[in-house]
């Protein structure tokens, strides 16, 4: 029987339950079709192995992995959030030795420095600090990206997670492109978001769960959405819930505190909390600024709201435009507002819409969708 | 292999440039200035005069006055929010060190020295 061994840069425990827990979403899927999985967490630190519902987690540096490659006999390895550090067991092996190796870009690890410019944008020292990483951190893993899309003595797939990451983010950065790629979107868990048919009534409750922790999640906008429509005549139908933490929430969401129908419920939401709020409401407000995908938006889909949201970065593939959601041009409130006026106002078109989303996410990036397309590129077509 | 779409990345990228653009403007017009000192300026009357010119947030200055030869003991103004200090003095020569620091951060503090032959200048000469 084949084995897998998956290496990332952090994978949920008990301790820990949200690091990367769409990973053990897929691991926990993959077993259940009969793949066997282990996983090493890439760390310098000395930690042991930890059990989590099932599944066995190492840590190792580099040098234990490259040790672990040769002692064990994987048939794939598969990497997520990849870096020089982790691929270095894979160049210790004899080229006969290697195994297939699968790939997922995700975000950050693929992409311009510049790209997260919100990151880096609170201080001058901060931005100096960003500057000073991109020789030394940037341009390294850019050119180690280059190195394994383009030598031939890897066996090597990639999978991006929507075809504008690839596109948009990636290809221009990296400037190469893979011969041998897939584009295949991360899971949006239809088991958990289950679809409930929305009332005309739904329209008027907006809801958002966002971090507060950086620009890019353009909370401020949508503060500045709900100002602006504070002064139509039938803002006072309408009921926003504002649910998210970090370090922004305050700063932002303080002058909504003068709207008696603005409701701000700052904490970390879990995961398993949030298919109830989505019960509740029938609006996704969730502006962006940058996306490879935007899974919260697809969750919220799955579940049966209209999303309002941006027409940036991956967003598009997902989301067609009074279709499965509305989708303004970047920071533009006016648009975003307009959006929601046309869904207040056309209440057989919302229900419609979120009909639409529903189904079109999970035949997208429903479970089963990404599981089977997953499955099938870690076992077959390799030469 | 195939190829980057260059042109549709470009036109992705020009339109995000954009929006860097406004935060860092806002993040520069915001920044405060970076702590700095520009000059020392030395002024001899009846007095020993000095003015440390310096940029910064909230800045605060000190003088630390050695007589070369030892004959009087070191002065130490310690931190003041004045950046200017003003000693009277004997005719000598002594070694200045001007400090300058930004109060709400422990760490900073530039400085620079300099020597003055210093000689009593009264107005009626």
């Amino acid at each position: 029987m084949h084995k897998y061994l998956m290496i990332c840069n952090a994978y949920p425990t008990l301790e820990n339950l949200y690091a990367n827990s769409f990973l053990h979403r897929r691991v926990k899927a993959y077993q259940q079709k009969g793949l066997d999985v282990d996983i090493v967490v890439i760390t310098t630190k000395v930690l042991k192995d930890k059990y989590y519902d099932g599944v066995h987690i190492k840590y190792m540096d580099e040098y234990q992995i490259a040790s672990f490659l040769k002692e064990n006999d994987y048939s794939t390895v598969l990497f997520h959030f990849i870096n020089q550090k982790m691929f270095y067991g894979i160049n210790q092996l004899e080229e006969q030795e290697r195994p297939n190796i699968v790939v997922w870009l995700h975000g950050f690890e693929a992409e311009a420095w510049h790209r997260r410019y919100y990151n880096f944008l609170e201080s001058i020292s901060q931005l100096d600090n960003a500057l000073e990483r991109k020789d030394t951190v940037f341009q390294p893993q850019k050119e180690f990206l280059q190195d394994i899309m383009t030598r031939k003595d890897v066996n090597i797939k990639f999978i991006y997670v929507s075809r504008r990451f690839k596109e948009l983010y990636v290809d221009p950065y990296v400037g190469v492109v893979p011969d041998n790629y897939h584009i295949i979107h991360n899971i949006i868990d239809d088991e958990l978001f289950q679809y409930h048919k929305k009332s005309a009534d739904d329209r008027l409750k907006i809801c958002t769960i966002r971090p507060f922790t950086a620009k890019n999640y353009a909370n401020d906008i949508t503060v500045d959405v709900i100002k602006q429509l504070s002064r139509k005549k039938y803002f006072h139908k309408l009921e926003f819930n504002i649910y998210g933490d970090g370090k922004l929430f305050n700063v932002l969401t303080n002058p909504l505190t003068q709207f008696d129908n603005v409701n701000l419920h700052k904490g970390f939401v879990k995961q398993n909390d949030i298919p109830e709020i989505h019960k509740n409401h029938g609006i996704y407000l969730g502006p962006s600024r940058h996306d490879s995908q935007g899974v919260s938006l697809g969750e919220a889909m799955s579940s049966g709201l209209v999303p309002v949201t941006n027409n940036i970065g991956g967003i598009p593939e997902f989301i067609t435009h009074k279709e499965t959601g509305m989708l303004a041009s970047r920071d533009n409130v006016n648009e975003m507002v307009e959006h929601i006026e046309f869904i207040y106002k056309h209440a057989r078109k919302f229900k419609k819409m979120s009909e639409n989303a529903a189904e079109s996410i999970k035949q997208q990036a429903g479970l089963d969708t990404v599981i089977s397309k997953e499955i099938e590129v870690i076992t077959n077509g390799w030469s | 292999m195939a190829g980057v779409d260059w042109e549709k990345a470009y036109h992705d990228l020009e339109n995000h440039i954009e929006a860097i653009m406004r935060e860092t403007s806002e993040l520069v017009n915001n920044a405060s200035p970076k702590l700095k000192l520009n000059e020392v300026y030395i002024t001899k009357t009846n007095t020993l005069d000095v003015i440390i010119d310096a940029t910064g947030e909230k800045m605060e200055y000190a003088i630390d006055l050695i007589d070369r030869k030892g004959k009087m003991d070191t002065v130490k103004t310690g931190y003041q929010k004045s950046n200017t200090f003003s000693f009277d003095i004997p005719d000598g020569r002594y070694s200045i060190t001007a400090y300058a620091k930004e109060s709400q951060k422990d760490n900073s503090r530039v400085f620079e020295k300099t020597t003055v032959n210093f000689k009593r200048v009264f107005k009626d000469e």
